[in-house]
């Protein structure tokens, strides 16, 4: 029984399987993958496989509705044979096939993909991805696997259109797994096709290369790397394309991804898979990208210094930073000691070194804890970094009376407790006040398990410490009383006091403090805008790409960095990071504004995973804020504080060749926000009358 | 084919600091309620996938910060919303009396096309406290809403789980139907700009 006239029997189709011929997401083309069988006598191998872009495919005509009823379950449809000279259109026959590697969803991409090899060296097929949420056969057959509970595929691997492909693709040839790499399947393969991909061959290889394999993490050893490296060769990739891959390599097989996997969190998502999937997956991208860098640097501290090379562009060639300065970047985080902070001072209590080695050392690895209460006096200006011993007393006895005098002024004055303006400042302070650290042991609610009491909690503070943060509060909102209370301020007051368990001492280092935040708290929000302007000027300088993802999706506001800018990441850090990070920021070693580097670090951490998964403001945001949960735990603050470093240095580098090369009377392309990035004397923005809410 | 949209209706809560918007965001959306919620600072939203007749809908609720300075932030967050939750703490006249305050501050930013019917649902909060704190009455409450439009109003409390579910099946109501009013609107204008295209089509230039 032969064909019909002109047609060939279409047995496979897949909707919505694009090409990405860019990054940009316009230029994605959507078709069908089929696999269709040319004679009634064609043999397996013979059967041919390919790819044409719906574009190519005139809407009702029998080609496109065979495609269709043979995605949606149809066994086979006659239909005519697809032309090859569309867009990136292609067909081969199966045996011409070499190899297919199979991208499931993970770290920073959202789609799914299939890179085919072909034998002939010429044939450079496109990467196929599997956009899974728009394809109506991968749609039914999750949601047929939802019902059964069924929510992962084969080996307990994420259920994605591609490996409802792979199935198919094994009736029609002896797929092998590569024992190497196992997202590689050998097409059909002879000897010599499995020797390449052999262990021992794999073996000899790494030792011949300069990359030692001690360095690497067991992760390593398995000889990935190499596999990546042969496929390269298989594939003429560009170097490039093996930085996407090294990208990739946490594979689902690993085991902190399986824990992950397990985790019902995920599942439940999954079926949730609307609008919040998306973002979960990312988080969840984000999150393994955290573990699998953490994994591997434990093994490879000096290749750790290469990876962030490449990342930010940092290389010998092109001379940016010299290697001197990602050698300090990169000397390992130590705590200033107590010991040594001592050493820092002479018998008369004055420093016998210049602020900047002590700042440089403070810059580079933060102060041990039981310190803090000493060095953030320096650190905020209330002691002189000059002084003595004795002036230090001195000054802590001028402190004691002044404060004594300021609060006096409020707590002894009748008229002003009657106040309107005072009543209310009073009411703000005491609502947030008694919802600031509540978790932390010296803020803690008196009495617990008591309904009556923590009713009474509602209404009137209990806590000492509590009761002294209001003290200091409605004392600084005479003090400075254009500015008065703003919320936000508790954030930055209890922190504080924590390290001091003084109020004076508290009181005039939270007014240092003030000096270089007051512009966050304006009434006219002039001076956070500025901050978030200047992040904006800055991402568009640094990070043009990501910048262009976020512009197109109408999101450069960079109103999501609002809190980390307002509190200095008091809400998204546990509280050991943000203070490191705190007093990191309060050196001014090369900025004042060293806030917005980190920000940007963040950004250019999960670059990637933004421009992959996200495009939408609200997705943006749900990912800034949720940094919170992420970060409160096993938060790579190292990781961060190296990366910001770099990126300030890269800045900076920046800003002095476009400099030279900017001739005398011509416009220099630098904005002025970002050249105050350049400055480290702290920016004071006063409020300039007093103004209520 | 392309996959028919999911309804998402966005909802912006408003009022004054220390109300309870994040406990009645938590209580409505997770079922909990603590007392170690931190000031809110800038935004945040939280979803919920709601039944409302047949039709299954996704409720986006945005939680804002209450101190008044922030809200010129708001443009931000409030454009594309649905309606918008104004909520006052029962023991607090103050934060009463704002309520019309955040209404028209609401209208202003987000910039919405028919704000003489845009939904708003107003909600006093904290009903669980012991009468003798409680200094807003429910009749004075109830005048206020109709003179402000004739508003759905509700007394709840998030931390006992009072009428939260209610209140929040009126707000989802009031959403679709105003998310429903405006497609109909956007195909309006659609119709519009196909015929001014026409027109141009035809014009020998």
């Amino acid at each position: 029984m032969g064909f019909p006239t002109g047609k060939v029997q279409l047995i496979y189709a897949k909707s919505k399987v694009y090409v990405h011929p860019s990054k940009n997401k316009k230029d994605n083309l959507p078709g069908y993958l089929y696999i269709y069988k040319e004679f009634p006598t064609s043999t397996n191998d013979e059967l041919i496989f390919g790819w044409i872009p719906e574009e190519s495919l005139d809407e009702d005509s029998d080609q496109y509705n065979a495609l269709k009823k043979v995605d949606l379950g149809s066994n086979s449809e006659f239909f005519k044979r697809p032309s090859n000279y569309g867009n990136f259109s292609f067909s081969v026959k199966i045996k011409e096939l070499y190899s297919i590697q199979f991208r499931p969803p993970s770290i920073g991409w959202w789609f799914g993909s299939i890179v085919l090899n072909s034998k002939n060296d010429f044939d450079a097929l496109p990467v196929l991805f599997f956009h899974d949420d728009e394809s109506q056969s991968t749609i039914n057959e999750q949601e047929r696997k939802k019902r059964n509970f069924e929510v992962f595929g084969e080996d307990n691997q994420l259920f994605w259109g591609g490996s409802m492909f792979l199935n198919e693709f094994k009736k029609y040839g002896n797929l092998v797994k590569s024992t190497l790499e196992s997202s590689v399947y050998l097409i059909n393969p002879n000897l010599e096709d499995l020797n390449n991909f052999s262990p021992n061959r794999t073996i000899k290889k790494n030792n011949n290369n300069k990359i030692n394999p001690s360095n690497f993490s067991k992760f390593f050893q398995n000889a990935r790397w190499t596999v990546l490296e042969n496929l390269a060769k298989i594939t003429k990739f560009t170097s490039d394309r093996i930085t996407d891959l090294n990208d990739q390599l946490t594979e689902f097989n690993d085991p902190y991804i399986n824990k992950i996997l397990k985790n019902p969190e995920f599942s439940r998502i999954n079926d949730e898979y609307g609008g919040m999937a998306k973002i979960y997956l990312a988080k969840w991208a984000m999150d393994i990208k955290e573990q699998s860098d953490r994994s591997r640097k434990l093994e490879m501290d000096d290749k750790y210094r290469d990876v962030l090379d490449r990342e930010l562009g940092l290389n010998k060639e092109n001379n940016i930073i010299s290697e001197q300065d990602i050698l300090n970047a990169h000397e390992p985080s130590r705590e200033l000691t107590p010991q040594e902070w001592n050493s820092f001072f002479d018998s008369s209590g004055r420093l016998n070194i210049t602020v900047t080695e002590v700042k440089n050392r403070i810059f580079h690895g933060g102060c041990n804890e039981t310190i803090r209460n000493e060095v953030w006096l320096f650190l905020l200006e209330v002691y002189p970094w000059d002084s003595s011993a004795k002036d230090r007393k001195i000054l802590r006895k001028t402190f004691e009376e002044d404060y004594k005098i300021l609060k006096s002024q409020w707590k002894d004055d009748e008229e002003i407790q009657h106040d309107l303006y005072f009543k209310d400042q009073v009411q703000r302070i005491e609502k947030d006040i008694k919802r600031t650290d509540r978790d932390l042991e010296i803020y803690k609610r008196e009495v617990q398990n008591n309904n009556e009491e923590e009713e009474e909690e509602e209404l009137e503070i209990k806590n000492q410490n509590l009761l002294c943060l209001k003290d200091i509060l409605l004392t600084f909102n005479r003090f400075n009383d254009k500015l008065g209370y703003v919320q936000g301020m508790t954030d930055l007051l209890s922190p504080l006091f924590y390290i001091f368990r003084d109020e004076t001492l508290t009181f005039w280092s939270f007014v240092k403090l003030m000096d270089r935040m007051e512009r966050n708290f304006l009434h006219d929000q002039s001076g956070i805008k500025n901050q978030i302007d200047t992040l904006n000027d800055l991402v568009q300088f640094m990070l043009p790409e990501l910048y262009g993802h976020l512009e197109s999706n109408h999101s450069n506001n960079f109103i999501f960095f609002f809190r980390m800018l307002l509190v200095l990441f008091k809400r998204e850090l546990n509280w050991e990071n943000f203070m490191k990070i705190w007093e990191i920021i309060f050196t001014n070693y090369y900025t004042s504004q060293f806030q917005i580097f980190i920000i940007l670090a963040i950004l250019q951490k999960n670059e990637k995973i933004l421009i992959n998964n996200l495009n939408e403001f609200d997705e943006f945001l749900k990912f800034f804020n949720d940094l919170s949960i992420n970060y409160q735990e096993n938060f790579d603050i190292l990781d961060l504080l190296t990366r910001s470093e770099l990126l300030f240095l890269k800045f900076r580098s920046m800003i002095d060749i476009i400099d030279i090369n900017t001739l005398d009377g011509e416009l220099s392309p630098i904005s002025d926000n970002l050249r105050l990035l350049l400055n480290k004397d702290i920016i004071i923005q006063r409020e300039t009358k007093r103004v209520i809410g | 084919m392309p996959l028919k949209k999911k309804t998402l209706l966005k909802v912006i809560i408003l009022g004054d600091s220390g109300v309870g918007k994040t406990s009645l965001m938590q209580q409505f959306v997770n079922g909990k309620f603590s007392h170690q919620y931190k000031a809110t600072i800038g935004a945040d939203f939280l979803t919920k996938e709601l039944s409302i007749d047949d039709k299954t809908v996704t409720m986006q609720i945005w939680d804002t910060a209450g101190q008044e300075r922030f809200q010129s932030l708001g443009v931000a967050f409030y454009r594309g919303a649905d309606c918008c939750v104004l909520v006052y703490d029962v023991t607090n006249p103050k934060s009463f009396e704002n309520i019309s305050s955040w209404k028209d501050e609401f209208l202003i930013q987000a910039n919405v096309k028919d704000p003489e019917n845009f939904p708003f649902v107003i909600i006093g909060n904290k009903v669980d406290v012991d009468e003798s704190k409680k200094a807003i009455s429910q009749k004075k409450a109830q005048q206020y809403a109709i003179n402000l439009g004739n508003l759905p109003i509700f007394q709840t409390s998030a931390k006992e789980a009072v009428n939260i579910d209610q209140a929040f099946d009126v707000i989802a109501r009031n959403a679709l139907q105003q998310e429903e009013n405006e497609d109909f609107n956007t195909d309006f204008d659609d119709a519009i700009n196909i015929q001014l295209e026409n027109d141009n089509q035809n014009c020998a230039c």
